[in-house]
Order: structure tokens, then C-alpha cells, then sequence
């Protein structure tokens, strides 16, 4: 390692470590980020969207409008990637390690793997409700089962799971599924994304229940889409 | 005791990312930082970000050293530093 390499990380150490001691201590329930609205959140969570994971209620209802641009910051990236590395790509020929001869022993420990990942991945995404997780994590174990697939299994098997072709349209519908169930409420009515103005006859807290499942299902799908076509456009494309 | 497991993860981290810097093979630097990766999801759920861990776990350790190999395929597996 050059030297000025190491000293750019040494001081960026010292500044951390100079840093840290500002940070309030571990669960203090004084701190700034414990005070303003956790108190609410924590209280009327499950009442307000009849779901006892606080976590997915925050990150899915209260401030949902953040998390459409976390997703439309995955999908740009996507796009980034295929932006640098498609225009010479397509005449890109598909790298050897893609395609050759398949390892006996790691592809069956792969197709044992497989089905099991991609089960606990809809778990996941369906359970988030109850239990850590939702859909972005959901989206990226289901991308990284088929990205296992891609290298394990060789090229003909892996496209035939999931065809390169449908990674980034994939994406697309999960961004627009996300934007669509915000507009619902907002055509309704009320503020974009908010899931009780949609009108089902359902009571307030269980439509916003339901928005949240929908709004997991348009997360995971474009991560899952993005996720893959950033692989293939990696893999295949540039060159 | 879990302290003093905490604290050895914390040892693992530092390890970890020290030899993902310094190893001239991109390969086993990448290994390392998946590696890292692991261990600060491990030290997220302990905290008590259970979300938080599993996003690390997932993204951190699988699908961004999936990345790594394919783009050091595609290039050189050497450092020019």
C-alpha cells in the first residue's frame, strides 16, 4: 500500500475515532434520535396500521415517501449501470467462468439451496408484517438466489430461471406497482400514499395494512429486477 | 461473556477490513470484505437493528461480493496499489 493511501486512512481513523465520543451512549432513551416522534411511532403503530412490527409500519406507511426514493435510487443505479455498459455491450461476448464445465458438488449443494432461499425470500417479503425483514430484503435474497444460480448452474439453466431480458422491465413494474398504490389514495382524495383514503370497504387501519403488503411486493420487485440486470450488465455487457 | 464476544467481533471487524486493504489478490479482498460484511450484520442484530443486520447480511455479504468476482472476472485480479 502507497503511502499516501495510508495516510489518507489514518487520518480518516483519527477523525472517527475523535468523533465517536459525541455519539450518544447505546439505548439512551434521551438521545435526539429517541425523542421527537419514536415515542409516537412506538404508541400508535399498531393501531394505525394494525401491524406489530413497527419497523416495516415506519419504513412502509410513515415514510413511505422515503422509501419510493430508496427504490428509485436502486433503479437508477440499475439504469447507471446499463447506461455505462450496454452500448458496446451488445456486441459483448458472455465471459468464460459464465459457461463453463458445472462443478459436481456445488451444484447440487446449489439446487438444494435454491428453492429453500427463494421459499424463506417470499417468507420474507410476506411476513414482514410480523417479523424483521420486507420487501427490499425479500427483493435482494431473491436476486442473490438467482445470481447464485448464474454462476453455479451454468448460462442455459440460470437464463431459463430468469432470462436476462426481464431484469430491468422487472424493476420498472416495481417502481411503477410502488407509484400506483400511491396514486390510488391520492386519486381518492387524500395525500399520495396514503393507503386509507383507497377505496375498499375495509376499515382505515387494515387498508393501510394492505398498502404496506403492496407497497413490499413493489419493493421487491425492482430491487430483485435491478439487482440481477446490474449482474448480467456487468457480466455480459462493456468490452 | 456475550461483552466479551462483542468485543471480539469488534477485533474480527477491524481484521477483516484491515485485510481487505491490504492483500494485493482483489479476489481475497473481496472474500474479506464479505467477511466484514457478516460481522457488522452479526454486530447490527446484537444491537438490536434486526432489519438493519438482515439488509447487511444479504446485500453486504451475498449480492455485492457476487459483483466484486464479476467485475475482477472481467478486469484484473492484481492491485496496482
Amino acid at each position: 500500500m502507497r503511502v499516501p493511501t495510508l495516510a489518507v486512512l489514518l487520518a480518516t481513523l483519527v477523525v472517527m475515532l475523535a468523533a465517536a465520543p459525541g455519539l450518544a451512549p447505546f439505548g439512551d432513551p434521551t438521545a435526539p434520535a429517541s425523542g421527537h416522534v419514536a415515542g409516537h411511532y412506538l404508541e400508535h403503530a399498531y393501531h394505525d396500521a394494525h401491524t406489530p412490527n413497527v419497523v416495516t409500519v415506519m419504513i412502509a406507511d410513515y415514510r413511505s415517501f422515503d422509501t419510493l426514493g430508496e427504490t428509485m435510487v436502486v433503479f437508477a443505479a440499475g439504469l447507471a449501470c446499463a447506461l455505462m455498459l450496454l452500448p458496446r455491450g451488445r456486441r459483448g461476448r458472455v465471459p468464460r467462468f459464465l459457461h463453463r464445465k458445472v462443478n459436481l458438488i456445488a451444484e447440487v449443494i446449489v439446487r438444494i439451496m435454491l428453492p429453500a432461499v427463494q421459499i424463506f425470500a417470499f417468507y420474507v417479503i410476506f411476513h414482514g408484517h410480523y417479523s424483521p425483514g420486507g420487501g427490499f430484503q425479500g427483493g435482494a435474497l431473491l436476486a442473490a438466489s438467482i445470481l447464485l444460480g448464474r454462476i453455479v448452474l451454468g448460462r442455459s439453466r440460470s437464463q431459463a430461471a430468469f432470462p436476462t431480458a426481464l431484469g430491468r422491465p422487472l424493476g420498472a413494474i416495481g417502481f411503477a406497482v410502488f407509484a400506483g398504490i400511491g396514486l390510488v389514495g391520492f386519486a381518492a382524495g387524500g395525500a399520495f400514499l396514503q393507503y386509507d383514503r383507497m377505496p375498499f370497504a375495509l376499515p382505515p387501519d387494515m387498508l393501510r395494512n394492505w398498502g404496506i403488503l403492496g407497497i413490499e411486493l413493489g419493493v421487491a420487485m425492482a430491487v430483485m429486477g435491478t439487482l440481477v440486470s446490474i449482474f448480467d450488465d456487468l457480466s455480459v455487457g462493456g468490452r | 461473556m456475550i461483552d466479551l464476544l462483542i468485543a471480539g467481533l469488534f477485533v474480527f471487524a477491524g481484521v477483516a477490513a484491515v485485510v481487505a486493504l491490504v492483500v494485493r489478490d482483489l479476489l481475497a479482498a473481496s472474500v474479506a470484505l464479505s467477511t466484514f460484511s457478516f460481522i457488522v450484520a452479526l454486530l447490527y442484530v446484537v444491537m438490536g437493528a434486526v432489519d438493519v443486520g438482515f439488509n447487511e447480511a444479504v446485500l453486504g455479504a451475498g449480492v455485492t461480493g457476487t459483483l466484486f468476482v464479476v467485475a475482477i472476472f472481467r478486469t484484473r485480479r492484481g492491485s496496482m496499489d
